[in-house]
């Protein structure tokens, strides 16, 4: 179970971030240019909706443009960028350095998880690079999702419409 | 032989044929996979899985990967090229292809210009491990090795 955070959103070197919200975040959800799965696209919509938040799932396999271009409408919060194929510390780091670099634009929070790369769950060689480039949290490993659900409640303060989750009793330990 | 002809007399002999779904970036783990799927004990087919980046058409992504040592999903087979991944192949693999009635062989092997039927269903996420390679993705003429 690994996970980086920046320690305090609000510090670090983005400084668009948008207003931290008592409100549902508005989520911008998606997966990377190369992935074509979409079972956990569904997992973390359905996760997010739970948790009282409004959700726009983009899809598999969306051009770093598209992606950039939803988030420059200001309409969200968050960019949740979730790949279980592999290649997302390479897509991810790519996506997130031109999302980034667009400082004329609206800056959401941008978070990244599932399996970043082929060498499983023991493999945390991305995450400090991935944070470098731009997202404000790495999740990796499927554990990780209880990392992520606390990483939302902090920047949401948002009451879940559901709780508990139905499958953090069975994870948690 | 077809893939299909060589599932139908597995199946009559009372066989299961397995499938290691594999791939790998570089051509000498790929190669080596293919080895161990030809000395494993069982009746099975070796495949090449493709990356996704090849999947999708972005074989720039793929061949930048390759250049940084960035570890793909699978073999990217155009990024590779024709003569590189015939290359991969061109030692035979120390097996038998399937002439016989019932396949004895731990690997399929399909001939030059064999119209088998694709494993999956877009045709492009697997591909079938061939003496010669003759299948062209649809569309890539790249692919044409």
């Amino acid at each position: 179970m690994q996970c980086l955070e920046m320690p305090d959103p609000m510090q670090n070197s983005v400084t668009h971030l948008q207003p931290l919200k008592q409100q549902a975040l508005r989520v911008l959800l998606t997966n990377v240019s190369s992935d074509s799965h979409t079972w956990n696209l569904v997992f973390m919509q359905l996760l997010l909706e739970f948790m009282g938040h409004d959700v726009v799932n983009l899809g598999a396999c969306n051009p770093d443009e598209l992606i950039i271009e939803r988030c420059a409408t200001g309409d969200f919060d968050l960019l949740v960028v979730s790949t279980v194929n592999g290649h997302g510390n390479i897509d991810g780091e790519r996506m997130v350095r031109k999302l980034r670099a667009r400082v004329d634009l609206p800056q959401p929070m941008a978070v990244i998880g599932g399996k970043l790369g082929i060498h499983g769950e023991g493999d945390d060689s991305h995450l400090q690079r991935l944070l470098d480039a731009g997202f404000n949290a790495v999740f990796n490993a499927a554990s990780s999702i209880l990392q992520f659900e606390s990483f939302v409640r902090n920047i949401s303060a948002r009451p879940a419409l559901a709780s508990p989750v139905p499958w953090t009793m069975g994870v948690a330990s | 032989m077809k893939f299909s002809q060589f599932v139908q007399a597995a199946g009559q002999a009372g066989r299961l044929v397995v499938q290691p779904r594999m791939g790998f970036a570089d051509m000498q783990t790929m190669r080596l996979g293919l080895d161990a799927v030809s000395r494993c004990n069982a009746l099975a087919v070796g495949t090449i899985t493709l990356d996704s980046y090849t999947r999708v058409g972005d074989h720039e992504s793929a061949r930048q990967a390759l250049r940084n040592g960035q570890h793909l999903n699978g073999f990217p087979i155009v990024a590779h090229g024709s003569a590189a991944t015939r290359g991969m192949l061109a030692t035979p693999l120390g097996l038998q292809t399937g002439e016989q009635t019932h396949p004895k062989n731990s690997l399929l092997v399909l001939q030059p210009g064999s119209q088998h039927a694709p494993f999956s269903k877009n045709g492009a996420s697997l591909l079938v491990i061939w003496e010669r390679p003759v299948t062209p993705l649809q569309g890539d003429k790249e692919m044409s090795i």
